[in-house]
């Protein structure tokens, strides 16, 4: 009995866990995010062959997202949203630019935050700051791209891809690691938890009812119907107890209003760290 | 002449309570609870009134079973043929021709009973009730649904001892209401404490109880109730082709369990007059009996033994009413198996909903 259930139950898990390996969890948003339109089809398919170049190469995520508009929120606090919602690696970066409010973030973590310091911060701001300037968004992205890889073959010591450079007719190349996406073991696992509560409480459901002989502990149902009566009810108060438990005092905390929004073309960066990650870079205005 | 000496005991902590002139009640030194001096007399009075348990019953007792040891051993009129079996059978078929059987000796003078309830269900509804009530049944073995199986269910008029009682009964409460509410600055809780008296008195009739240490009182229990109002005079006649015992547990011993039935019944009733109250702990309770009156009849039951894995199980029902009981066994190679192709199925759909949603 043992064996047959040790049998059947790596049976099951090895199966599953085959099963789930085929589908691995991607990353849950693209690395090139065009929300507000400032690309044509061709630069879009050229500067994401690009970034997908750069993942796979040096296993660091670049992602440039564009919208319309920040919505009042902070620039800097948008980026790390983004980021954190997209599903990116730990090691990358991301490029958000916001078109009607003319702002712009390079946000880093991991690796990326170490590749770029303040002194590279600021020769990429001086790079890209005009190009934003005058509306050439495409090259500005691709610049920002080429700089990317460099630095990080720099720090990594990696060897570019030969056909890597201009940026166009990207050479076809199987990711040697899909960062921000893998082997999905937290969804295996909460799958498998899940799963075996819902097989038990089914089991169970299916079990119920099985067992119907049940002692009788009491002689109700023999009880002559309408002969019970009550001789004596008296109810006798004999004392009372008061407790009190003093209330908690509300503490009025002071909310620390957020830092407004630039009035320059520099944004003061800062590490400020959210669910866990560490997060550096610049922000400017065009 | 003997003094009656009576000391005041505090309801809170049991402590001595003595009356403060300044505050004209009672106060515990202990706990310093103070109290009405009306209403702990009416309690204490209520604690020295209980009366204890009273329950005795008139009627046929039976003689008293001797326990023979043995077996008996018959020998049948249409064949000759040797009869071995219980020495308190008093029906049962002979083996080698299936002819019916009475030993009218088991029945007779003090061992005769005062009614019997006819079978009123044969044994194609008991084969049919069983089988209903095996269907659907998953992770059942499967000798448990052998037709050949089913066959061996019998017919047993099972002897049972019935108690007719009126029944006074009382009891003292402890009880309690709360009550909630708040200032600015404090949350107050107010607990107010009472003792309850109750009494009151009910007949019972026809509680019964299994005389055979052949058969479980708590399927005999789980099968109930019998109507009474079937049961006709005694006759051998109706136990010729069924199995039938005499009783081998006197009724004095069977009391004792209709006794706790009849009590915890009781206590039920008067704690349904509390309900009002938050908490309620019975602190002292008594019931006596009168007219009690105890009967001896043979009920119907259809039964069936199966013995799995070295464990016997017992399935029954009420050769009357047709309520069927039986606690069926598991496999547990089955149940297993069924977890794990659950769980499998299960975590594959968890497992592609997750990836639909994070995505």
């Amino acid at each position: 009995m043992k064996r047959f259930a040790a049998r059947i139950l790596i049976f099951t898990l090895t199966a599953f866990v085959l099963l789930a390996a085929h589908f691995p969890v991607a990353a849950k948003a693209p690395l090139l995010s065009d929300g507000a339109g400032l690309l044509d089809g061709e630069e879009r398919e050229a500067l994401d062959g690009l970034l997908t170049q750069i993942q796979s190469t040096y296993r660091c995520d670049l992602a440039v997202v564009t919208v319309e508009s920040l919505e009042g929120r902070d620039a800097r606090e948008a980026a790390i949203s983004h980021y954190e919602e997209g599903g990116y690696a730990e090691d990358g970066a991301l490029f958000l630019l916001s078109i009607s409010d003319r702002e712009w973030y390079f946000l880093t973590t991991g690796v990326a935050k170490e590749v770029f310091p303040e002194s590279i911060l600021d020769r990429l701001e001086e790079e890209l700051t005009p190009l934003l300037a005058e509306g050439r968004y495409y090259e500005a992205f691709r610049a920002l791209a080429q700089d990317f890889a460099l630095e990080l073959e720099d720090f990594q010591g990696e060897k570019p891809d030969p056909e890597y450079g201009e940026g166009e007719n990207l050479p076809e190349k199987t990711p040697t690691r899909s960062s921000g996406g893998g082997f999905p073991f937290g969804t295996i696992l909460f799958s498998l938890l899940g799963g075996g509560v819902l097989a038990g409480i089914t089991v169970w459901g299916l079990l119920n009812g099985r067992k119907t002989v049940k002692p009788s502990r009491e002689a109700n149902r023999y009880v002559r119907p309408g002969s019970f009566q009550m001789t004596a009810n008296r109810d006798i108060f004999l004392y009372r107890t008061v407790s009190r438990r003093e209330k908690p005092q509300n503490h009025n905390s002071s909310s620390s209003g957020r830092s407004g929004g630039s009035h320059g073309t520099h944004v003061s960066t800062g590490s400020r760290s959210s669910g866990g990650h560490s997060y550096g870079g610049r922000g400017g205005r065009f | 002449m003997d003094e009656q000496i009576l000391t005041y005991k505090c309801p809170c902590c049991g402590g001595s309570i003595e009356f403060v002139s300044s505050l004209q009640r009672m106060k515990c030194a202990y706990c310093d609870t103070e109290f009405d001096p009306e209403d702990l007399k009416s309690y204490d009075e209520a604690l020295r009134g209980e009366k204890g348990d009273r329950m005795e019953y008139q009627g046929p007792q039976g003689p008293v079973f001797t326990g023979e040891e043995g077996a008996a051993v018959y020998v049948c009129r249409s064949c000759g043929g040797e009869i071995v079996c219980e020495p308190t059978t008093a029906a049962t078929t002979c083996p080698f021709c299936d002819s019916p059987v009475v030993m009218t000796g088991q029945l007779s003078g003090d061992f005769q009973p005062d009614f019997v309830i006819p079978f009123r269900l044969d044994k194609k509804a008991a084969k049919g009730a069983l089988e209903n009530y095996m269907k659907g049944k998953l992770f059942l073995p499967k000798v448990f649904r052998e037709q050949s199986r089913l066959d061996k269910i019998r017919g047993v008029y099972v002897p049972f001892w019935f108690c007719d009682a009126e029944a006074e009964m009382s009891g003292v409460f402890r009880a309690t209401t709360m009550r909630v509410y708040s200032d600015a600055r404090y949350d107050y809780t107010e607990t107010n404490y009472y003792s309850l008296i109750r009494e009151g008195k009910a007949c019972f009739d026809g509680v019964p109880a299994d005389g055979s240490s052949h058969v479980s009182d708590e399927v005999t229990e789980s099968i109930e109730p019998y109507d009474l109002s079937q049961a006709v005079d005694f006759q051998t006649a109706y136990l010729s082709g069924f199995l039938a015992d005499r009783y081998d547990v006197p009724a004095d011993v069977c009391r004792e369990r209709i006794n706790q039935r009849i009590k915890n019944s009781a206590a039920e009733m008067l704690r349904d007059t509390t309900r009002q109250y938050v908490s309620v702990t019975q602190e002292t309770g008594g019931i006596r009996l009168s007219d009690g009156k105890v009967r001896y009849g043979l009920c119907p039951v259809w039964f069936l033994n199966t013995v799995w894995q070295g464990k016997t199980y017992s399935f029954a029902m009420n050769g009357q009413t047709g309520k069927f009981v039986g606690d069926l066994p598991v496999s547990k190679k089955a149940v297993l198996l069924c977890f794990l192709i659950l769980t499998f199925l299960y975590a594959t759909g968890a497992f592609f909903l997750l990836r639909f949603f994070l995505s």
